[in-house]
């Protein structure tokens, strides 16, 4: 992975109708995802979920985007998997369905293991869909008509603006370290381009502090932005499905006390021993890939 | 008789804080931390470093602008990242509120900054309120798994024995003193480089090189490693 890949906040342009739908309703749905994810524990409506957010992520045109900015699921699914096998968040006693070596491995935590999968890659999926199909601009509108305060807006706004900036700025620092012979990997070479990098970056705020003070910027009055969102009735549509759907199965799951499937749902002792081994290799994996880093001058 | 009249005490500004600053140059200056914060670990994660490099921005803001405007940096940092990389950061912005409460008071109220010892001391405390607010919700929301090589670890202390909680907790602890302690002394470098119109009122001792507060930070995270798995044997 290179200093200079960008982060994943980019808005992907296009026409698509999820693109088209402005940022109140997909709002709406990030967060009732994340509420219903958290007050359920039946798979079978967390994975649907991520299959749902999936649907619409390969409607809105941005799936292959969406895929790299998820391997960052690799390693947390694999060593969650990998633990839960070992060491299961739920009640004892547990049942044991194999040993490697002095290691047992519990039947009890596969289910426990995918729920909390289920709940990350659900809100994951739908909230990069959102943010990869929403104008930042739109979305800071859509905030202040929300009363939620400008200066915290702004500061937001600011923020992602600089995100790219200073990465940016922290490769070119690094490179022309490495071109001086320099190290150009591990702490050594990153931690002392932090320093040039913040006190310039500081430089230039304190010109733009000036600006925003001759402006007016902290003066009371309404604000007013230069991008207008207006809301169709598609969109209050959208709103309405997104809120009864999610109240409705919220409801239900809570009802039936998280609406747990563990006892109906049981995993063969050859599928978790292989999703141990799969897991736990693939973690080691990583960890190795890490230590080369590490290492590597 | 009548008492002559009294002149008020100039009325404060509204637009200058206590810290002498423009609230205009306080707007500006959060962002460049939390950006600094959110750039920091994700350097750390594309370059596979053991650590999360997070909390810079924060540890920058509380001792610079005070505990409160810190706080402010960690919660947008938090929700910043849950804008760029999905929710699963959103949990851990208590424990970037606590690091900056911890960091601004510790500095400028208790005055843990005078001495080299004394700072290393206060990033010792902050990395153990941090572990201990950042544990159970790995626990609790993530089933222990946090997706980097501190998993390794947990999963070593399950093998020999200890509980989930123990076992994440006995790993973060590791991480977060690396993590915390670097990050401490990183922002000492950077808040001695930055304008004296900035850092005029706070009372913190010179950087010190990193190089040395590197070794420090590797001697004592075996040292905590050793007595960990002690423990965790002894426990069994």
């Amino acid at each position: 992975m290179s200093m200079q890949m960008a982060l994943p906040i980019a808005m992907i342009p296009g026409n698509s109708l999820i693109h088209r739908i402005t940022p109140l309703p997909k709002m709406i749905w990030v967060v009732g995802y994340i509420v219903l994810a958290f007050s359920t524990t039946n798979i079978v409506i967390l994975y649907s979920m991520a299959l749902f957010a999936f649907l619409i992520a390969v409607i809105s045109g941005v799936t292959r985007p969406l895929l790299k900015a998820c391997v960052i699921l690799v390693p947390i699914a694999s060593s969650l998997l990998a633990l839960q096998i070992i060491a299961p968040a739920v009640e004892k006693p547990w049942t044991s369905v194999g040993h490697i070596g002095a290691l047992a491995l519990y039947g009890n935590g596969v289910y426990y293991g995918f729920v909390l999968l289920g709940r990350i890659v659900a809100s994951l999926i739908m909230a990069l869909v959102v943010v990869m199909t929403t104008h930042p601009s739109d979305l800071f509108t859509t905030f202040a008509k929300l009363k939620i305060p400008y200066t915290f807006n702004f500061m937001l706004a600011m923020t992602l603006q600089l995100i790219p900036v200073f990465q940016r700025e922290v490769g070119i620092i690094m490179s022309a370290q490495k071109s001086r012979g320099m190290k150009g990997r591990g702490f050594s070479a990153v931690l002392p381009s932090f320093v040039p990098v913040f006190v310039g970056a500081i430089e230039r705020v304190q010109q733009l502090s000036i600006s925003l003070e001759s402006r007016g910027f902290g003066s009371a009055g309404i604000k007013t932005s230069y991008r207008q969102v207006k809301s169709r009735p598609s969109d209050w549509v959208v709103a309405i499905v997104g809120v009864v759907a999610i109240a409705t199965l919220a409801t239900m799951s809570i009802m039936r006390g998280t609406w747990n499937l563990s006892t109906v749902i049981l995993f063969p002792h050859a599928f978790v021993f292989w999703l141990f081994v799969v897991a736990a290799s693939v973690f080691a994996a990583v960890i190795l890939v890490t230590v080369f880093y590490m290492f590597k001058r | 008789m009548t008492s002559a009249p009294v002149a008020s005490a100039p009325r404060k500004s509204s637009r200058i804080n206590r810290n002498n600053l423009p609230t205009t140059l306080i707007v500006t200056l959060i962002p460049v931390c939390v950006a600094l914060n959110i750039v920091g670990g994700y350097i750390a994660t594309a370059l596979r470093l053991p650590v999360y490099l997070d909390m810079i921005g924060t540890a920058i803001s509380s001792i610079v602008l005070g505990p409160w405007w810190g706080a402010l940096v960690g919660l947008l940092t938090n929700c910043g990242s849950a804008l760029i990389s999905g929710p699963t950061a959103l949990p851990f912005a208590i424990v970037n509120v606590a690091g900056a409460l911890l960091w601004g008071y510790g500095v400028r109220s208790w005055k843990m900054g005078r001495t080299i010892p004394r700072f290393f001391l206060l990033n010792v405390i902050v990395a153990v309120v941090c572990t201990v607010i950042a544990a159970p919700i790995i626990v609790f929301v993530f089933g222990g798994a946090t997706g980097n090589g501190a998993d390794a670890l947990t999963g070593t202390f399950l093998a020999v024995g200890q509980n989930l909680a123990g076992s994440v907790f006995s790993s973060n602890i590791l991480t977060s003193l690396a993590d915390k302690i670097i990050g401490g002394f990183v922002a000492l470098a950077i808040i001695e480089a930055l304008p004296r119109s900035l850092t005029a009122n706070i009372d913190i001792v010179k950087a010190t090189p990193l190089k040395g507060i590197l070794f420090a930070v590797a001697g004592i995270v075996v040292g905590v490693l050793i007595v960990v798995i002690f423990l965790a044997v002894t426990a069994k």
